[in-house]
């Protein structure tokens, strides 16, 4: 009888040194896993970061034809700098922050890209300009200058719904807003000409002239480069006057970002990194 | 898995709305993430969250806006839980911190979760977002 209680004792011992064993290297597996997951993860992003880094390397440029080059209102070409997601390549709808909403004029840009991006996709071509007033409204009604795009609140569900659709954007069908578009508090915000993407110059001046500035672009990301001259007569050509036409500016101005956002997911631990790094220009310069 | 989506999506000590703490009176993790796009706008963007045990025992995460509007939604994580202990990785000493934080307003390396349910431990781990690699000390 002893004996037999001798023996549960050893057994009970046992299985608790074997259970609190078992559950330490089973905890050490799942920190382990998780750190090898991490690492895969950074791994990934730093593999991205490199390539985009070596595509940031400019590429010779194809000689074009002289004729082409004599339609061109283009002075010589100078190569071209990239930039990964610069900010002035969009519009910066805090410019819209004073704007006086009574005058449809002022957010005729506004309108022209809802227009252009999201027309019979989300929106109907009659409340596109009652829509951008409305989104215009509800950009001064925020007070805050930390706020985001995606915080921005209508009156209306039915705005919220289309302004979700649009900043969500839907692959293949229509792209975000945030591809074209940025909230960036700034006392003065110039459109930069050199960076903007093309669908921002049609919505600026019209397509003929996008098509014109945008010729040599082999890239969105290239920048555009054309003297004050060249670019009066371009507009001029079309019956545009500098006056009618919001702040703009035609040089590029250093970015405010000086960082980029490269995410990276490992598939088995599900871990998913968001890294800052230095933006590509930025890396080159400090090299 | 719910909890490493979430803190994957933490924010970095250079944002302007980050914050990360841990209370130690009522066993609190709050920290604030980016949600991104959401339909709600008072849960898109940045938001607060806060890990504890509620008073039926249940294991939540509670989100409240950024945005001054009272608005907050819970999801429960885990019911019947009797109790949680977190640990915080220190990788500079290499230690578990029980319950407690070196530094509040820093993002920690890493996060042991020991949760409680119905007499049995239940272990989950987290790794945090970080702008530097983690470096293990042996």
């Amino acid at each position: 009888m002893n004996i037999l209680g001798y023996i549960s004792a050893i057994l009970i011992l046992i299985g608790i040194a074997f259970q609190s064993y078992y559950m330490g290297w089973f905890f050490d597996k799942k920190i382990h896993d998780n750190l090898k997951g991490y690492h895969k993860a950074y791994h990934e992003i730093e593999k991205k970061y490199i390539n985009q880094k070596f595509d940031s390397i400019p590429k010779k440029r194809e000689q074009r034809s002289i004729a082409s080059n004599k339609e061109s209102n283009f002075q010589s070409r100078v190569p071209h700098k990239k930039e990964l997601t610069p900010c002035c390549m969009r519009l910066n709808l805090w410019n819209y922050r004073n704007a006086d909403i009574n005058n449809p004029e002022n957010f005729r840009i506004l309108e022209k890209l809802i227009t252009l991006l999201y027309e019979d996709k989300i929106i109907d071509k009659k409340n596109i300009l009652g829509f951008s007033k409305r989104l215009v409204m509800a950009i001064q009604a925020k007070k805050n200058s930390s706020v985001r795009l995606e915080q921005i609140k209508f009156n209306h569900s039915q705005d919220q719904e289309i302004f979700y659709n649009m900043l969500k954007g839907k692959k293949g069908v229509y792209p975000s807003l945030l591809n074209y578009v940025t909230f960036k508090s700034s006392e003065n915000n110039p459109i930069c000409i050199a960076c903007a993407d093309s669908i921002i110059l049609t919505c600026l001046f019209n397509e003929n002239i996008a098509n014109t500035l945008t010729f040599y672009k082999n890239d969105p990301l290239e920048q555009i480069v054309i003297d004050e001259n060249s670019f009066q007569k371009i507009i001029s050509s079309y019956c545009i006057g500098k006056s009618h036409l919001p702040d703009f500016t035609l040089k590029h101005k250093k970015s405010h970002v000086g960082e980029t956002i490269i995410s990276a997911e490992e598939e088995s631990t599900h871990i998913r990194l968001h890294q800052k790094m230095p933006s590509i220009n930025r890396a080159r310069k400090n090299s | 898995m719910r909890l490493q989506q979430t803190f994957s999506k933490c924010l970095f000590e250079s944002d302007d709305e980050f914050q990360f703490g841990f209370s130690e009176k009522d066993k609190r993790l709050f920290y604030t993430l980016d949600l991104g796009i959401n339909r709600d706008p008072d849960f898109s963007g940045p938001v607060n969250a806060a890990i504890f045990i509620d008073q039926k025992n249940n294991l939540i995460i509670s989100y409240s806006s950024t945005q001054n509007t009272k608005k907050e939604k819970t999801e429960v994580l885990l019911k019947d839980i009797s109790n949680i202990d977190f640990y915080f990785y220190e990788s500079e000493s290499n230690k578990w911190l029980k319950n407690k934080l070196s530094k509040q307003n820093v993002l920690p390396k890493m996060l042991k979760l020991v949760v409680h349910k119905n007499a049995q431990k239940i272990d989950f781990a987290y790794i945090f977002p970080q702008i530097e690699p983690i470096m293990i000390k042996s």
